[in-house]
């Protein structure tokens, strides 16, 4: 028995096994390029409805659960609901900006939820690039301050950063804060459109130059300790898997997110509801979704045109979510994974010049 | 815990979490950030433990459900449960 069969079964039968709760877009900080859409509206679920939602996802056998904004400990009544999920035994993710994490909020996730951990999002390794991104003077310093308590506490913490134009003078000093802060972490190096397509975030992509900074680093610290280079599936498990499948992806075969207006989403990054738990139970969006049926066999369709443009595109980090986000096409390849894919090319031409 | 007879009742430990996905069970512990995968019949006996049913009313569940004798159940769940132990993903109540 492996994991890594599990997670093939889940793809390939369509098993649902992790969901993404974003439980507000509230948020006590200001991010310059915060991918929620702001202007969304609707009728939020409420705490009974989380309450319905959380015992029927325990019922389907869902173990993974995130939650997620926003800033998720924004919404009003974030205790209840996490507790209530910490009863039902999920495996939980907290994804949080970490500013409002002191020490008696830090003591009440774990006791009242005990998350398997707690992701914090990290803008840069000091108060000027970090508060820059945040627009809250003095964000830096806190959050610092707070992963120290929550690492005192005994809770498990991951730095989640974007490397932006902003931040990639300064991707080493990141790597070397999460080293000394004693947290995993993980720099996504693609800066993405708002949910609601919106480009403005990518005014502040990271440079060619920055990328080149950016893998340097990741390769100067996999030299420093033995040659990994992932801080991530070097101690936190469970360690991400690539299913053996027709399937590009997962979204919507093993994993699905939920807005705070209840609308199903195949997955975080696909903003295409798929249904609305204001009108069905998760159950039933999630055995008769017409929507859901379409993703899964999107990334089926995903995976045959990224084989058909080789082992470049396969291993390009492609994303139906996000190109559905840059051109309304969740085939369409995007810029961040043509350059990709035009840097690997580079590689081989230097491989066989060599 | 390897003794003759098994009065004793274990439970899923409260730092792993615990699911079973149709003819699959898993554990993930938190503290070692690992994952175990057990079979359909490490699953069942999983399932008992969570029902608060001690480690002799587990064998007798399988030997009701399964086509073995009583003797190669209890040797199959002293063994599992012994490794899950071991794991740090069941803990005695």
């Amino acid at each position: 028995m492996s994991y890594s069969n599990t997670i093939t079964r889940a793809w390939t039968e369509n098993r649902l096994m992790s969901v993404l709760l974003e439980l507000t877009y509230a948020c006590n900080l200001d991010c310059t390029f915060c991918y929620n859409d702001l202007a969304r509206v609707g009728q939020p679920l409420s705490v009974d409805q989380y309450r319905q939602l959380l015992d029927d996802l325990a019922s389907l056998g869902i173990l993974n659960l995130s939650l997620s904004g926003g800033e998720p400990l924004a919404h009003p009544r974030f205790f209840d609901i996490a507790n209530h999920a910490r009863n039902l035994g999920f495996v939980i993710r907290l994804k949080t900006n970490g500013h409002a994490v002191r020490r008696t909020v830090a003591e009440r996730i774990r006791n009242e939820i005990d998350p398997f951990i707690i992701e914090v999002s990290v803008h840069g390794a000091s108060p000027e690039t970090h508060d820059r991104q945040t627009r809250v003077a003095g964000s830096f310093e806190r959050l610092v301050t707070n992963v120290r308590t929550m690492k005192s506490l005994g809770l498990r913490v991951k730095a989640n950063s974007v490397l932006t134009r902003w931040n990639e003078h300064e991707v080493e000093d990141m790597v070397a804060l999460y080293d000394e802060l004693g947290v995993l972490f993980q720099i996504d190096p693609e800066v993405k459109p708002r949910d609601d397509g919106d480009r403005e975030p990518l005014a502040i992509a990271a440079s060619a130059k920055g990328h080149a900074r950016y893998r340097r680093a990741l390769e100067a610290r996999a030299n420093r300790n033995g040659g990994d280079i992932d801080p991530v599936s070097r101690e936190a498990g469970p360690k991400p898997l690539v299913a053996r499948t027709d399937k590009h992806c997962g979204a919507g075969s093993n994993n699905i997110a939920i807005d705070p207006y209840g609308s199903v989403l195949p997955c975080v990054q696909w903003r295409v509801p798929v249904g609305n738990l204001h009108d069905q139970r998760i159950a039933e969006i999630w055995e008769k979704s017409a929507g859901l049926l379409e993703a899964r066999e999107t990334t089926k369709a995903a995976r045959r045109m990224l084989e058909g443009l080789g082992d470049a595109a396969v291993t390009s980090n492609f994303c139906p979510g996000a190109a559905h986000v840059h051109s309304g096409d969740p085939l369409a390849l995007y810029p961040a994974v043509e350059q990709r894919i035009a840097a690997s090319a580079r590689a081989r031409v230097r491989l066989t010049v060599l | 815990m390897s003794t003759e007879s098994h009065p004793q009742r274990f439970r899923v430990d409260p730092h792993a979490r615990f699911r079973v996905l149709e003819d699959e069970g898993i554990f993930v512990l938190q503290e070692a950030g690992e994952v175990l995968v057990v079979n359909e019949l490490g699953a069942f006996i999983v399932e008992q433990l969570q029902a608060e049913r001690s480690v002799d009313e587990v064998v007798m569940a399988i030997t009701h459900r399964y086509a073995v004798d009583q003797d190669r159940a209890q040797a199959d769940t002293r063994s599992l449960l012994d490794a899950l132990l071991e794991a740090g993903a069941i803990s005695q109540t």
